[in-house]
C-alpha cells in the first residue's frame, strides 16, 4: 500500500509563548487536492514550513510520502514543488535565468511545459525578476514549480494577487491538468482563503483554527453534511431556541433560515411539522462550511 | 522598485569582465623582481587572470548554474578584494601596499558574509532551503565558491604587490595577511547566518577574533603569572598556544556555521512567526523608554519614535563598542606590562573610530533604505503629514544617532579609559584643523550614506553603494585637483614670465625658480583663513544638494535605474566642478599672495610690498631691460622677446619713465 502524500500526527509549533499549532493532526492520501483552509494565523504557514523541515516542530510527528523531512530532506523535496506565498527571486536574474536556476535542482524538468506556461502566463523569457509584479512574480513561482513535475504541489495562498483571469486560469487549467496528466498520483496541498475558487477541485479539507483542526472532510461529504435550511411561514414564527443543534439560525421577515451540521434530516422533519408555506434545503459551498466552522 | 544593483539585466555575465581589470592593471605595471625572471611574474599574472575569467566559462551543468549564481552574488566582495590591490599597483609605495591590504580584507570580510546574508536580504532563503537538494551539498557549494574568490583575491595582491620592492610588501608579510584573509572564509557563514544580516556577519567576522584574541593573550598571560612571577610561559609556548586557539577557532567557528545552516529554520511569516529579520538587539528595553519619553498623541513624536526603532546597526555597533570596551578594561585588569598596547589610547581609538564609522553609515544607510526593505515606504509617503517634515525629522534622527553613536560613544569611551594627562599627552598635537576635517569628513560621509539609502532597496546595499558613492566622489575630487594642478601648472609659466619681465630682472633666475612650490607654500602659511572658507563653501554646496537630491528620491517610490545613473554622474560632475572652483578661487589668491611676498622679499623695495592695485607702465622687453642690468638673456630663453611692464614706483626709482604725468594703467588690467 502507498504511503499517504502528508502524514501528520500531533504537531505543535511554538514561537516563543505563541503557540502556532496545538496538536494538529492530518493526512493526505496521494492523488487528492487537499484544501487546507483557515483564517489570518492560523497556522497554515506554519504547518507547510514544518512539512518542508523549514520548522522544527516541538512535538508530533510528521511524514510525507512517508519519508521525515528532517532526515530524508532532500529527498522529500525532490518529490514535490512548493510556491510560498511571499515569492522572491534574485533580482539580477531575468525570468529565463531564475527557471533555469530551479531547474539546476531538479533531474527531471518539463521544457516543453515550461515554454507553454510561459505563454500561456504571457510571460516574457528576458524579463528582469526585479521587474515583476506580486502577480507575475506568483506566475512564475507557479511555472517552476509545475514544470518540475513532482510528485506534489504544495502551494501558500497561490492565487493572492493574481488577477481574476490569471487566478482561474490557473487553478481550472494549470492544476487541474497537472493532475490530469497522472491521475491519482499527483497531490496538491493548497492552502488558501480564496475557497470559493477551488471549490471543483478540492477533494478533501481541513479547517483550521487557532492552531486546531476545526474540520476535515471529503468535500462532497461535507456538502451533504452541511446544509441550509430555509423555512417560509405564514402565521406564527417558531422560536430560534427550538432549534438549537443547528449552527446556526437566523430570521429573515417571515423566513428562518438554519444551517445544520449533519443533523439535517432531524430539523428538516421538525420544520415540515410546523406547516411552512415553503421549505427548501441547499447544499453549503466550501467558503459557506468555512465560515460556519470558523465563526 | 529598480534600485541600484550591479544587476546585468540584459547584458548578462558582462559584468564579470571588471574581475579582469586588476589582472590587466597588473599586466601594466614593473614586472622585475627582486632577482627573478620577469617572465616568471608576467606569467602568474596570466594564470591569474585566466583563473579570474573561469566563471565566464562555466557550461550550463546544473551545478556550474548554481556556482554562477553564488559568484555573482559574491561580485560586491570580490571587485572589493581584486580592484584594491589592482589600482595599489599603479604606484607602490607604503601608503598604496596599506590601502590595498585594507580593501583584500574587507572584500575578504564581506565575501565570507555574504553567501548566507545576501540570501536573506534577499529574501530567497526558504526557497533556496525548500529545493531539493542536500544542506550540505548547498553549505559546501557556498564555502567553495567563496573559497575560490578569497584565494583568487589573496593571490591577486601577493603577485600583484611582492614583486615590486616599493610596495615593501615581503612574502612573509603577505602570508601574515592570507592568514587574516582566510578567517571570515571560515567564520564569515557562522556570524552571518545567526546574526540573519550580511553587515552584523562582516563585523562579527572582524571583530570577534580580535577580541578573542585578546581574550587569549590575557589567559594566557594570567596562567603564566600564576606558574612562576619570574619566568612565566617561554615565548615559542605562548606563540604555539595561540596558534592552536586560532586553529581551533577556525574549526569551531567553520562546525558552527555549517551546524547552524543544516538546523536553520525560515520563521519569517505564519503565525507567530517573525515578519523580518531586521528585529532591534536592544527592542524591549528601548521600546519602553520612547514610550515613556515621547508622547503617543504627538504625530512628530510619533515619527521620532519610528526613527530611532528604525535603525538597528547604531544600536548594535553601541553594544560591540560597549562589549569591546568591557573587555578592554578587563584586559588591562589581568595582563602585564607587556601587552603595553592596552593602555594605549590608539587602540581604543581605532577600534572605536572604525565601529563608529560603521555607525555612522548604517545610521544614514538605513534612513529610507530600513523604510524599503520593511515594505513601509510607500504607505508612509501616502499619510497625510507633510512629507518635508517627515524628510527631516528623518535627516536630524540620523544625524542625531550617527554622530552620537559614532562620534559620541567612542570619544566617551576613549575620555572614559584614560587618565587626562595620558590623553593631553595624546591630544596636544592634533589640532583644531584636523578635528575640523575629520568632523567634515564625517558629516560627509552621513551625507553620502543618506543619499545612498534613497537609492538603495536595503540597507546593506545602501551601506555598500555609501563606499561606491564616497569612493566616486574621492575620485572626482581627485580628478578636479589634477585639472586644477595642470591649469596652475600651465598659468605659473604664464606668471613666471610675466613677473619677471614685471620686476627687476637681475633679482630673477628664469631656470632656478620654483614657482608652483613657492606658491602653494606662501598660500599654506599666509591665507588658511581664505582657503578654509573657500573648501567649507564647496562642502556646503556638495552636502546640500546630496541631501536635496536624497530628499527628492525620498518621495519617488519607483526610481529607475537610469535614473541612478544620471543623477550619480551629475553628482561626480558636479563635485569635479565645485573642486575646480575652488581651485579657481584659490589661484587668484596665490597669485596675489606671491606678489605680495615677492615684493617684500626685495631689496630695493624694503618699506613694504606693491599691492593689486599698483599701477604699471610698459617697459620695453624682458632682453632690454636685462641688458640694461648687466645680465644679458640669450636668444633661446623663453622670456626673449617678451613685453616688459613694471611698477610706477619702481620705473621712476630707476629712472625708466618721466618722473611727472606717468602714463599709468591698473594692475587688475594685466
Amino acid at each position: 500500500m502507498n504511503s499517504p502524500a502528508i502524514e501528520i500526527q500531533g504537531l505543535v509549533q511554538r514561537y516563543g509563548r505563541t503557540e502556532a499549532l496545538h496538536g494538529l493532526s492530518l493526512t493526505v492520501e496521494p492523488g487528492q487536492c487537499y484544501g487546507f483552509f483557515g483564517r489570518n494565523g492560523a497556522g497554515k504557514t506554519t504547518t507547510i514550513k514544518c512539512l518542508l523541515n523549514l520548522l522544527r516542530p516541538q512535538e508530533g510527528r510528521v511524514r510525507v510520502f512517508g519519508l521525515d523531512p528532517r532526515r530524508d530532506e532532500a529527498e522529500v523535496k525532490s518529490r514535490l514543488a512548493y510556491v510560498p506565498d511571499f515569492v522572491a527571486f534574485y533580482p539580477w536574474m531575468n525570468v529565463r535565468e531564475a527557471l533555469d536556476y530551479q531547474a539546476s535542482f531538479r533531474s527531471h524538468w518539463n521544457r516543453d511545459l515550461e515554454g507553454s506556461l510561459l505563454s500561456q502566463f504571457q510571460l516574457d523569457a528576458a524579463a528582469p525578476t526585479s521587474g515583476l509584479s506580486k502577480g507575475q512574480r506568483t506566475q512564475l513561482a507557479l511555472i517552476g514549480a509545475i514544470a518540475a513535475e513532482p510528485e506534489m504541489l504544495v502551494l501558500d495562498e497561490p492565487t493572492s494577487g493574481l488577477d481574476p483571469l490569471v487566478r482561474r486560469e490557473f487553478i481550472q487549467t494549470v492544476i487541474g491538468a497537472y493532475q490530469d496528466a497522472a491521475p491519482g498520483k499527483r497531490t496538491v496541498f493548497v492552502s488558501t482563503h480564496l475557497i470559493s475558487e477551488f471549490e471543483g477541485l478540492i477533494d478533501r479539507f481541513t479547517v483550521l483554527d487557532q492552531g486546531k483542526a476545526v474540520l476535515t472532510a471529503g468535500a462532497d461529504e461535507a456538502r451533504s453534511r452541511f446544509r441550509r435550511l430555509r423555512a417560509e411561514f405564514e402565521g406564527e414564527m417558531p422560536m430560534e431556541s427550538e432549534f438549537a443543534t443547528a449552527s446556526s439560525v437566523r430570521r429573515q421577515g417571515r423566513t428562518l433560515e438554519l444551517v445544520v451540521n449533519g443533523d439535517g434530516d432531524e430539523l428538516m422533519s421538525r420544520l415540515r411539522a410546523m406547516n411552512p408555506l415553503r421549505l427548501d434545503a441547499e447544499a453549503l459551498t466550501l467558503e459557506e462550511i468555512f465560515l460556519t466552522t470558523v465563526r | 522598485m529598480k534600485t541600484l544593483s550591479l544587476g546585468y539585466g540584459r547584458v548578462p555575465q558582462a559584468v564579470w569582465l571588471l574581475l579582469l581589470v586588476p589582472p590587466l592593471i597588473g599586466l601594466g605595471i614593473p614586472t622585475e623582481t627582486e632577482g627573478g625572471s620577469p617572465w616568471k611574474a608576467l606569467g602568474m599574472r596570466l594564470v591569474l587572470a585566466a583563473v579570474v575569467l573561469l566563471p565566464l566559462f562555466l557550461g550550463r551543468s546544473p551545478r556550474s548554474l548554481r556556482l554562477r549564481k553564488e559568484m555573482r552574488f559574491q561580485l560586491p566582495g570580490a571587485m572589493i578584494a581584486l580592484l584594491g590591490p589592482g589600482v595599489a599597483g599603479w604606484n607602490a609605495s607604503d601608503g598604496a601596499t596599506a590601502f590595498a591590504v585594507g580593501f583584500l580584507l574587507l572584500g575578504c570580510l564581506l565575501i565570507g558574509a555574504t553567501s548566507f546574508g545576501s540570501e536573506f536580504e534577499h529574501r530567497t532563503m526558504g526557497s533556496l532551503l525548500t529545493q531539493p537538494m542536500r544542506r550540505s551539498v548547498l553549505f559546501l557549494e557556498k564555502l567553495a565558491v567563496s573559497g575560490f574568490l578569497i584565494v583568487a583575491a589573496y593571490l591577486n595582491l601577493m603577485f600583484t604587490l611582492v614583486p615590486l620592492p616599493a610596495s615593501r610588501l615581503s612574502l612573509d608579510d603577505g602570508l601574515s595577511v592570507g592568514v587574516y584573509a582566510l578567517l571570515p572564509l571560515f567564520s564569515g557563514a557562522w556570524f552571518s547566518l545567526i546574526s540573519r544580516s550580511t553587515l552584523a556577519g562582516v563585523v562579527f567576522s572582524g571583530s570577534v577574533p580580535g577580541i578573542l584574541f585578546g581574550l587569549a593573550y590575557a589567559v594566557i598571560d594570567g596562567i603564566s603569572r600564576l606558574v612562576s612571577d619570574r619566568i612565566g610561559i617561554p615565548s615559542g609556548t605562548k606563540d604555539w598556544l595561540l596558534g592552536f586557539g586560532f586553529v581551533f577557532y577556525l574549526g569551531s567557528t567553520l562546525f558552527l556555521g555549517w551546524r547552524t545552516f543544516a538546523r536553520l529554520e525560515v520563521r519569517e511569516g505564519g503565525a507567530g512567526g517573525r515578519t523580518t529579520s531586521g528585529m532591534h538587539p536592544l527592542s524591549r528595553p528601548l521600546d519602553q523608554l520612547l514610550a515613556r519619553l515621547l508622547p503617543t498623541g504627538s504625530n512628530t513624536a510619533q515619527l521620532l519614535r519610528k526613527e530611532l526603532r528604525l535603525h538597528v546597526i547604531p544600536w548594535l555597533m553601541t553594544c560591540v563598542m560597549l562589549g569591546m570596551w568591557l573587555i578592554l578594561l578587563l584586559l588591562r585588569s589581568m595582563t602585564t606590562g607587556e601587552f603595553r598596547e592596552l593602555n594605549d589610547p590608539l587602540l581604543l581609538m581605532v577600534f572605536g573610530g572604525i565601529l563608529g564609522a560603521v555607525a555612522l553609515v548604517g545610521a544614514g544607510a538605513a534612513s529610507v533604505a530600513e523604510e524599503r526593505e520593511l515594505g513601509t515606504l510607500d504607505w508612509q509617503l501616502t499619510q497625510p503629514g507633510s512629507l518635508g517634515r517627515q524628510w527631516w525629522i528623518k535627516v536630524t534622527v540620523a544625524f542625531a544617532l550617527g554622530t552620537g553613536v559614532g562620534v559620541g560613544v567612542p570619544a566617551g569611551l576613549v575620555w572614559l579609559s584614560f587618565p587626562a594627562e595620558r590623553l593631553d599627552e595624546i591630544f596636544k598635537e592634533v589640532g583644531g584643523l584636523a578635528f575640523a576635517s575629520y568632523a567634515t569628513g564625517l558629516g560627509l560621509l552621513l551625507i553620502i550614506s543618506i543619499l545612498a539609502s534613497s537609492i538603495c532597496r536595503n540597507t546593506m546595499k545602501a551601506t555598500a553603494a555609501t563606499v561606491g558613492i564616497g569612493g566616486g566622489i574621492a575620485g572626482a575630487i581627485l580628478l578636479g585637483v589634477e585639472w586644477f594642478r595642470l591649469a596652475i601648472n600651465e598659468t605659473a609659466v604664464g606668471w613666471r614670465f610675466a613677473e619677471q619681465a614685471n620686476w627687476e630682472p637681475k633679482i630673477f633666475n628664469p631656470g632656478a625658480t620654483i614657482f608652483v612650490l613657492g606658491w602653494r607654500l606662501s598660500a599654506g602659511q599666509a591665507n588658511w583663513g581664505f582657503t578654509l572658507l573657500l573648501v567649507g563653501f564647496a562642502l556646503l554646496v556638495l552636502g546640500v544638494g546630496l541631501l536635496k537630491l536624497a530628499q527628492r528620491n525620498h518621495r519617488r517610490t519607483s526610481i529607475p535605474a537610469s535614473v541612478v545613473v544620471w543623477q550619480l554622474v551629475g553628482v561626480m560632475v558636479v563635485t569635479c566642478l565645485l573642486v575646480r572652483m575652488v581651485g579657481g578661487g584659490l589661484q587668484g589668491m596665490i597669485w596675489l599672495t606671491r606678489r605680495l611676498a615677492t615684493a617684500s622679499a626685495a631689496d630695493h623695495l624694503p618699506d613694504g610690498g606693491l599691492t593689486a592695485e599698483a599701477a604699471v607702465v610698459p617697459a620695453g622687453t624682458v632682453p632690454e631691460l636685462s641688458r640694461r642690468y648687466g645680465a644679458p638673456i640669450s636668444s633661446s630663453s623663453p622670456v626673449h622677446g617678451v613685453p616688459a611692464r613694471m611698477d610706477a614706483e619702481m620705473a621712476l626709482r630707476y629712472g625708466l619713465m618721466e618722473s611727472s604725468a606717468p602714463r599709468v594703467t591698473p594692475a587688475s588690467d594685466r
